[in-house]
Parts: C-alpha cells; sequence; structure tokens
C-alpha cells in the first residue's frame, strides 16, 4: 500500500472522528470497514475518475471573461432580495398569497403531489448547526499532543474525497483561489437570507473571523482552496416536479449538506486546518456552479447550472473553503454546451417561458440585477423562474425534462447516448426525440405521481 | 446474471456449430457476421430492457423490446435462413 507522509497516527484519527467501526447514516449500509487514513486514502471512491466519455479540458467549455468579472453581493440573487427587487413588493406579496392560497386548496381537493402527506414531507426538513467557522468540536492536533497532518496536494485531495463520499457527497472536486480569476466568484457580500448578509473580506489575516455584530467575515489568504462537492438528488422525486412531492427533491439534500459540512469541518480541524463553510442553509460564499465547472464536475448548461456526466442537473453544489492544500481538478467536456444550443427541450417546458430559447449563449445579462457578468451562458429572467415556484410551491420541471438528465442509469443505452453526445453533435436531435420515446423524465400522470408512494425504493432513492 | 447468459450463449453456439457439422450445412463468413450482429443486438435488448425494469421506466423496457428486438430477430432470422435455404435446395 501506498504510505502517505502523515505524523499523526491515522488510526487515532479514525478513532477519534469514530470512522474506524462504522460509517455514517445509509453511507453505513454499504461502507467498508476503514482502519487508517491510508485505506481511507485508497478507496475507489477517492480517485475522482470521471466517466470514459468525459475528456478532460484546459479551459472550461463556456467562454470565461475575468476582466469583466466582479465579485457578486449575494443578496442581489433570487433566493434572497433579488425577487422582491425584480417583482416590487406588491407583485412580491401577491405572489407568496396565492403560494399559500393553493397549497390549501390542492391539500383540500387532494391534488397528486400535493396532497397533506405530500406537504407533510416537503415539511420534514430538520438541520444540522451550520456556520461559517464549523462546529468546533473534534480536538485539534494541539490537543491530541501531536503534529498537524502533513500530506501532498495530490494526497490531501484524495483524503478529502474519500472521507466526503463515505459522508453522503456524489462528487467532489477542488479549485484554487486567484486574486484576479477565481477570487471573484467569492461573494463580495455573503448569504443573509432576506436582507443583505455579512461582507467577506479575502485578507492577510492568518486566522479567519465570523464577526457578526459589525458584519464582516474574514477568509484569510492562506485559505487557498475551495472543495466544491455535489449531492445526488432522487429521480422519483425529481420527475414529479410543480409538486409538494417534487420539492423534497432538494430539501433532503440541503439537509444533508448541513450535516455533512459540519462534519468535514470537524475533519480538517482535527487534522490542523480550518475549513470555512456556508453559514447559510442553502448557498453560501461563492458561486458553486462556477467552482464547479472549474474543478471538473461538469459543465455549463443552459439553465445556467452545471450538468455532470453522471446525474445531468440532478445534484445540488455546494462547497467549503480551505488552507489544506488540495490538487485542482481540470474542467470537462461531454458535449453539454453544443447539446444545449440545439436541444431547448428545457425552455420549451418551462410554465413561465423564463429560460432563454436563443440558440448560441451570450455575454449580455440582459441588466438583470440579480446575474454577474463575465461569463458566455444563457443569461435568463429568473425571476419569472422564481415567481412561479413561489406560486406553485416547487417546480425543477427543467431539471425533469432534460435529456442529459438521468441519475438512475442501469440500461447500456445511458452510456450509448453520453459517448454520442460528448464526440459528435450529429446526434443531438435524434437524442433529445428518444428521450420522450422512451417516456424518459417528467411523469405529469396524476396516476403516475401519486404512485411515487407505492415504489419501493433503495436507499437515498437512488438505483445503483 | 451475466454469467448465466454467457453460458447459455457458449454452450448454444457450441450446440449450433456441432449441429451444423452434424448435418453439413455450409455457413457463409457474412452469414456469421450477421448472426453476431444479431445476437449482439439481442443482448443489449436484454441488458436494455433488465436496466430500464431496476430504473423503474416500463414504457422505456417495452420499447427497447420492439425497437432493438425486432431487427435483431430480423439478423438472427436472416441468418438463419440463408443457409437453410441453401441447405434444402442442395438437398
Amino acid at each position: 500500500m501506498k504510505k502517505h507522509h502523515s505524523t499523526l497516527s491515522r488510526r487515532d484519527f479514525l478513532k477519534i472522528l469514530g470512522l474506524g467501526s462504522a460509517g455514517l447514516g445509509a453511507a453505513a449500509v454499504s461502507a467498508p470497514v476503514i482502519h487508517d487514513l491510508d485505506e481511507l486514502m485508497n478507496l475507489p471512491e477517492a480517485a475522482g475518475k470521471k466517466p470514459w466519455y468525459a475528456r478532460e479540458v484546459d479551459k472550461p467549455t463556456c467562454e470565461i471573461d475575468w476582466g469583466m468579472m466582479r465579485r457578486f453581493d449575494y443578496s442581489e440573487v433570487m433566493w434572497a432580495t433579488g425577487l422582491k427587487k425584480a417583482l416590487g413588493p406588491q407583485e412580491f406579496e401577491r405572489v407568496f398569497r396565492v403560494g399559500e392560497q393553493n397549497r390549501l386548496k390542492w391539500i383540500q381537493e387532494e391534488k397528486p403531489g400535493s396532497t397533506l402527506k405530500d406537504v407533510a414531507m416537503d415539511s420534514s426538513d430538520h438541520w444540522a448547526p451550520i456556520s461559517f467557522l464549523g462546529p468546533q468540536t473534534s480536538p485539534t492536533p494541539e490537543e491530541l499532543g501531536v503534529p498537524r497532518y502533513e500530506g501532498t496536494p495530490e494526497e490531501n485531495a484524495r483524503l478529502v474525497r474519500a472521507f466526503m463520499r463515505l459522508h453522503g457527497a456524489s462528487h467532489v472536486g477542488f479549485a484554487e483561489l486567484d486574486a484576479a480569476t477565481t477570487e471573484k466568484l467569492i461573494y463580495s457580500y455573503d448569504n443573509g437570507g432576506p436582507v443583505q448578509g455579512p461582507r467577506l473580506d479575502i485578507t492577510d489575516d492568518d486566522q479567519p473571523e465570523d464577526n457578526t455584530e459589525d458584519g464582516y467575515r474574514v477568509i484569510p489568504k492562506k485559505a487557498r482552496w475551495v472543495i466544491v462537492y455535489t449531492m445526488r438528488m432522487a429521480d422519483s422525486t425529481l420527475e414529479r416536479p410543480a409538486t409538494a412531492l417534487g420539492s423534497r427533491s432538494h430539501g433532503y439534500m440541503y439537509n444533508l449538506k448541513s450535516l455533512l459540512q459540519g462534519q468535514v469541518q470537524n475533519f480538517l480541524h482535527t487534522l490542523g486546518y480550518t475549513c470555512l463553510g456556508e453559514a447559510s442553509r442553502y448557498n453560501a460564499l461563492g458561486a458553486h456552479v462556477g467552482f464547479a465547472i472549474l474543478a471538473g464536475l461538469g459543465e455549463m448548461s443552459r439553465l445556467m447550472h452545471v450538468i455532470t456526466p453522471e446525474y445531468g442537473l440532478r445534484q445540488r453544489v455546494q462547497m467549503m473553503i480551505t488552507d489544506l492544500p488540495l490538487a485542482p481538478g481540470k474542467p470537462v467536456d461531454f458535449g453539454v454546451m453544443n447539446f444545449c444550443r440545439t436541444c431547448k427541450k428545457c425552455a420549451e417546458f418551462c410554465p413561465p417561458g423564463a429560460i432563454s430559447k436563443d440558440t448560441e449563449p451570450s455575454w449580455d445579462t440582459q441588466g438583470a440585477p440579480y446575474a454577474s457578468p463575465g461569463v458566455k451562458t444563457w443569461f435568463w429572467p429568473q425571476h419569472e423562474c422564481n415567481a412561479f415556484i413561489r406560486m406553485n410551491n416547487g417546480c425543477a420541471i427543467c431539471y425533469a425534462v432534460c435529456p442529459l438528465s438521468k441519475g438512475d442509469s442501469r440500461a447500456m443505452y445511458h452510456d450509448i447516448q453520453r459517448w454520442m453526445v460528448a464526440n459528435t453533435p450529429l446526434f443531438n436531435s435524434l437524442i433529445t426525440g428518444m428521450h420522450g420515446f422512451l417516456d424518459y423524465g417528467w411523469r405529469d400522470n396524476p396516476k403516475e405521481i401519486a404512485g411515487w408512494w407505492d415504489l419501493d425504493l433503495p436507499p437515498w432513492g437512488y438505483v445503483e | 446474471m451475466w454469467f448465466f447468459i454467457g453460458l447459455i450463449v457458449g454452450v448454444g453456439l457450441l450446440a449450433l456449430i456441432f449441429w451444423l457439422r452434424n448435418k453439413q450445412i455450409a455457413v457463409k463468413w457474412y452469414e456469421w457476421l450477421v448472426g453476431i450482429f444479431g445476437l449482439g443486438l439481442l443482448l443489449f435488448m436484454i441488458q436494455n430492457i433488465i436496466g430500464s425494469v431496476r430504473e423503474v421506466e416500463p414504457v422505456a423496457a417495452w420499447q427497447f423490446l420492439w425497437l432493438i428486438g425486432l431487427p435483431a430477430l430480423i439478423l438472427l432470422g436472416l441468418a438463419w435462413w440463408l443457409p437453410w435455404r441453401r441447405y434444402r435446395k442442395k438437398g
């Protein structure tokens, strides 16, 4: 077995972290017994191997103009204050009122996917405490009386990936922060919910700081590595969108994120490193999609979301920042940008017609205050999307109808399709047509929606 | 499962070769090619149907049945019929 350079007993680490005897949660179902960090690093999951049809490339397939890009205030986005700004206070109030009325009406009507049991599932959120600095409830190397863990960036990447995969992450990638480029993907102001969040300062300070009184957070420049990770959402719920049932696809993965983030922060704390997390249950710190693309987890899509080779759009993307050196990944190309040019299925099915139907991506943000310039993509009026979601208590029809989005892919057809998309745009129209012909995607039949409760699903709803 | 499918296909092919020799039926190289391609399609169809059932995609499973199964049967039928016709004429 390959030897790594940790100076602290790995067995002790694992004992402290409770990994020696078992995995956690659902991971424990199939988790191997791991005795030390070497074994953890040598798990197949640690390699982060890309599927055979995805090629590593030097530049992302979507063009980026770093000169045009500025750090962006998160409070502008749709999920913070952006919707109210775009709609105006009266329309904003109306949208939420309609949402509440619809929820009550559909429960009373027993509309499939929006009945009381569906609403109960969508309302079942339960969260672990989440913070910028992390729980810090695990001992430091100093407290253990040992030097901190040391490894090469490549070894560290394997270590973190193995740990996170064991704890429920689907993809784990890494990007390096650079003042002229990738630092611009870090928000200027963090997520503050309905108000502007704390300022995010990137400084030469040695220690991070979360100053809630004065409203700022410090990211030390020595914390230069971004951990960007995904958590796969189940096909069966995502394919029943615009319902309370479908909305749960997103909720249960955000719940998992709140647990996973603290676990990673504690893990790195005991290894002797800083890990800065998102102080929000949802998105914070920086542009997740941008980091995911740079780290090679997937490609930009028409929706301005990342499409991964394995699951398409069907995952939530999250991030953390650490001072543990991590070997950055390379962007990947598996034909998504070309496919999105011609497919447009998401745009055709989008109920409010919010998604762009332009063939070519553009630099033009169309004046939307919630859009950050510097990326050539398909910008679209996201407030129309968000208003529809609020009124209908969920949507994500685009996630359901995308021909590249299929998490459960046992049939060999999916690999052939992905290979074709990656290698030639010639069959793109055929693939879009086949998606409908094979009845993949959106289950809009009331019987099928209601039938979800009778499915015999595997753990997490994944058919592996 | 694929172990047993491989076993059945292997035993079946061996039996076919022995039977062809026994009956002195000559099979041309392109007939073997058509047959192998048809068999490949048949196996591809089986994999996709089983995969679709596991994905809880019943419509896809049915579509694969005729979309791949029909050409597979035509090719296998052709690979059978061509040498059989020659044998009958000879015989």
